[in-house]
């Protein structure tokens, strides 16, 4: 088995990285000595703060702080894994993944992290079989096996080529737990695990972080973990609260939040130009869509190459951008934005309304009625999928595209767009993890294909055409290869494939002007600890 | 039979053939009190207000409705005098607009109702037996759903739209009528006048046309003037469930969904809201004021009330 240099380029960025956050560490070290306390509001869905179980956002936000991760993201940078309590090597073949031990990690009760500790908190993930337990499943669906080698080394083996695994690792619900001391409370490795209660208000975790109280339904308090291996964070308290939108706005107004993350855009907007806050946003990882029925007899004139690249043209993107809001951008492909694989842009996807005037004519559309499939809950940023779709066939008119909306409530429009019967659309779709390869789904015959009338056999040229550059994007195996794969997938589907990228909405911190470097990470909203 | 056609029957009960609604204005020159209480002079005042801004809304709206024209969420201003929603669309022009769903609706809404509620209450009432039972129990079965519960089922599995929304507003609207109506033709039924009618040779149909219904018109209509009001509520219901108008329709009831999306942004939804109450009200003190009218005991009770 040859070890690739990607695991090699990690650790050096991963030294860098730590090199850096030492430099920055010391700099601030002044204010880190004396107490500070941070009180942050956020929108509580929260279910559980056992890291086995947790898939939620208010879970992740606090796991995220409590549990460190074999393997962590940056800031907001999603395209690239970098060590925590872990480097990696990848096998050539991309089934084995290699942990070792970076460094010296102490859990909050003194104790060393070790690979015990590290293999047990996996099995322990996949034998509950919670609601995170898929991201332990290889692509074959099998759970991945993992193996202790010795005192500093794991593998992670999958069936079959799994070359996303490392960019899974660094969710929250990965976090390493101590296996002493969530045994003593009734932890096991299969479904009679009964140590959620305890971790619901108690924890054992690496990260900056502790558990002081907690109270999931309405808020948790953490203090600093005094035996963290990392730089300490400068705020030794942090309160973590339930709050609705409305309330987020009145106590990060009185003073009596510092951090925010569920301030309508609008809002946001009007604070920071009063100057009483500032605000950071970053895009979500959700891809907001169109989509066109590619089978001759439910697409009927949408089922045309020149017709879809009508619409890639008449969509006026900035316009949208705009209604959205801020933190909002438009997608190269339908990986979004700060993925890997994801695509900058793409010139196929511009507004120019004769360009669109010219496609339409050669597609043979002479203004036929398009359904136009809409979830009328869904809400995108500041604005409703309704709206968003409003202006969609209000741009589309323009070219002469005559667009009818039918708007159904969230459950029912979903049963029909998996129908796979029904003319167009707008749909989203959220990354399970940040890597191209969750976009398999989009490709002909499979799950979100399928819907789109996208299946190989039917004559549909272009299904036909992408369907070997998305096998190839999923067997390649060297990681700039595999990068390169993904976006030429993308740029092919912008030409000629049924789904148009529309907007990637965003999300925002809001945070009062004593609080600095707030980064919105899409995973687990904001590291408590890189604040200051 | 005489005795039917005394004067002292004819008090309770006007002869065949003309009704207490025939007999009103030939008693009374002048329009009756009820009618000239302040409250209903309003109610038809804005009732006609919004017939002429409904009749003449091309006309009148000073930007396309559908149009997004405009910056997006500007508040009130000269050019947009209820500002713009947040496809920058003129909210004065979609209320004008919306007023041409609002309006006509609820009337179709009521008379379609009442056109099927009476004619099944005539039949049940009159014939009793089988067809009273079978029709009666399909009216317990529609008014023992919630109303708006089953409109919303009806149109979740038909798809939004305005049509589809009425159609299930009539389908759980009309037992109201059935109800009244039958139990009024039940009281008719065995009354001397129409006894009578029979015996002269009156087949089964006059006998419902001109001997009952004129008889049990009023307090018919008097329940249909008082259901425009909740008829236009139900539609804007439906509509601000998504289950009516489908965009960009301008409809009141979506617009004040789209205002409830952006709270901060009062102007949105309070135009609409406002259309919405205005007509509402205006419905109910016209209603109030032709229940006064038609209704003798009420009228005696308003005039002692009046005495007093």
């Amino acid at each position: 088995m040859s070890v690739k240099k990607r695991g090699i380029a990690a650790v050096v960025l991963g030294s860098i990285a730590v090199l850096t956050l030492a430099a920055c560490g010391s700099g601030g070290s002044g204010s880190a000595s004396s107490a500070k306390s941070l009180v942050v509001d956020t929108n509580y869905d929260l279910v559980t703060l056992d890291p086995g179980r947790d898939f939620e956002f208010t879970g992740n936000l606090i796991d995220a702080q409590i549990y460190e991760t074999a393997l962590t993201y940056k800031g907001d940078d999603l395209s690239k894994p970098v060590p925590e309590l872990t480097t990696y090597q990848v096998s050539s073949d991309d089934k084995t993944v290699t942990l070792k031990l970076n460094g010296k990690h102490y859990f909050s009760d003194g104790k060393p992290v070790t690979v015990d500790d590290i293999v047990y908190s996996y099995q322990r993930m996949q034998g509950i079989a919670g609601n995170p337990s898929f991201l332990l499943l290889d692509p074959a669906g099998k759970p991945i096996t993992i193996t202790k080698v010795d005192d500093s080394t794991l593998t992670l083996t999958s069936s079959t080529a799994n070359p996303a695994l490392p960019f899974i690792l660094p969710n929250p619900s990965l976090g390493i737990v101590e296996k002493a001391t969530v045994t003593a409370h009734g932890g096991t490795t299969d479904e009679k695990d009964g140590a959620q209660s305890w971790l619901d208000t108690h924890s054992i975790g690496s990260g900056p972080y502790m558990i002081s109280s907690s109270d999931i339904k309405s808020r948790v308090v953490l203090t600093a973990n005094p035996h963290y291996a990392g730089t300490k964070p400068s705020y030794t308290k942090v309160v973590v609260k339930n709050a609705t939108s409305a309330t987020q706005k009145v106590d990060l107004q009185s003073g009596q939040a510092q951090l925010a993350d569920g301030i309508s855009p609008q809002d946001a907007t009007s604070l920071k130009s009063s100057g009483k806050a500032g605000v950071t946003s970053g895009a979500s990882l959700y891809t907001l869509y169109a989509w066109f029925n590619q089978m001759p007899d439910l697409g009927g004139p949408v089922a045309n190459e020149d017709f879809l690249n009508a619409v890639r043209h008449g969509i006026d993107y900035d316009a949208i951008l705009k209604l959205v809001g801020a933190g909002s951008v438009q997608p190269g492909g339908v990986v979004p934005q700060g993925l890997f694989g994801a695509l900058k842009s793409d010139p196929s996807n511009t507004y120019d309304l004769s360009e669109a005037k010219a496609d339409l004519a050669k597609s043979g559309y002479s203004g036929q009625t398009v359904k136009f499939l809409v979830d009328s809950e869904a809400q995108a940023g500041n604005a409703s999928f309704s709206n968003i779709a409003q202006t969609l066939q209000a741009q589309l008119k323009k070219v002469g595209i005559n667009l009818q909306l039918v708007p159904q409530p969230s459950a029912t429009a979903l049963d029909t767009f998996r129908s796979g019967k029904f003319q167009a659309g707008m749909a989203q779709w959220g990354a399970d993890y940040p890597d191209a390869s969750d976009y398999i789904a989009f490709a002909p015959d499979q799950n979100v294909g399928l819907r789109a009338g996208w299946a190989t056999g039917k004559g549909i040229s272009s299904a036909e055409q992408l369907k070997p550059l998305f096998t190839k994007a999923m067997t390649t195996t060297d990681d700039t290869a595999r990068e390169k794969a993904w976006q030429e997938v993308q740029t092919e589907m912008n030409k000629v494939g049924p789904f148009i990228p529309i907007v990637q909405p965003g999300a925002q911190l809001v945070y009062a002007t004593s609080v600095k470097g707030a980064v919105y990470n899409p995973l687990w909203t904001v590291s408590f600890a890189d604040l200051k | 039979m005489s005795e039917s056609l005394s004067p002292e029957a004819s008090v309770a009960a006007p002869p065949p053939g003309t009704s207490a609604f025939d007999a009103l204005p030939r008693r009374r020159r002048t329009l009756p009190r009820a009618w000239r209480s302040p409250f209903a002079i309003v109610g038809a005042a804005v009732i006609v207000l919004w017939a002429i801004v409904a009749v003449f809304a091309p006309l009148i709206e000073p930007h396309d409705p559908l149009g997004q024209v405009a910056q997006a969420v500007q508040p009130p201003s000269a050019a947009h005098p209820f500002g713009t929603d947040l496809l920058g669309r003129d909210i004065l022009s979609r209320v004008i607009a919306g007023s041409r769903i609002s309006l006509p609706a609820p009337v179709m809404l009521v008379v379609a109702s009442l056109v099927i509620g009476v004619v099944l209450g005539l039949i049940a009432g009159y014939f009793g037996r089988v067809v009273d039972e079978v029709i009666m129990r399909i009216t317990d079965l529609v008014l023992a759903f919630p109303s708006i519960i089953l409109a919303m089922i009806i149109v979740a599995a038909t798809g939004p739209g305005i049509q589809h929304a009425m159609i299930a507003i009539i389908i759980v609207n009309w037992p109201q009528y059935t109800r009244v109506t039958r139990s009024l033709v039940l009281g008719a039924r065995s009354s001397e006048y129409v006894v009578a009618g029979r015996l002269m040779g009156a087949n089964w149909f006059t006998s419902l046309t001109r001997d009952i219904l004129p008889n049990i018109a009023s307090p018919v209509l008097v329940l249909a003037t008082l259901d425009f009001g909740n008829q236009i509520l139900a539609l804007a219901g439906l509509s601000f469930l998504g289950l009516g108008a489908v965009p960009p329709q301008a409809e009141w009831g979506s617009m004040v969904y789209d205002g409830l999306q952006n709270f901060s942004a009062w102007w949105i939804a309070a135009f609409p809201a406002l259309a919405i109450f205005t007509l509402v009200i205006a419905f109910n003190l016209l209603g109030d004021a032709l229940r006064d009218a038609l209704d003798p005991r009420m009228q005696e009770r308003l005039q002692e009330g009046g005495a007093l």
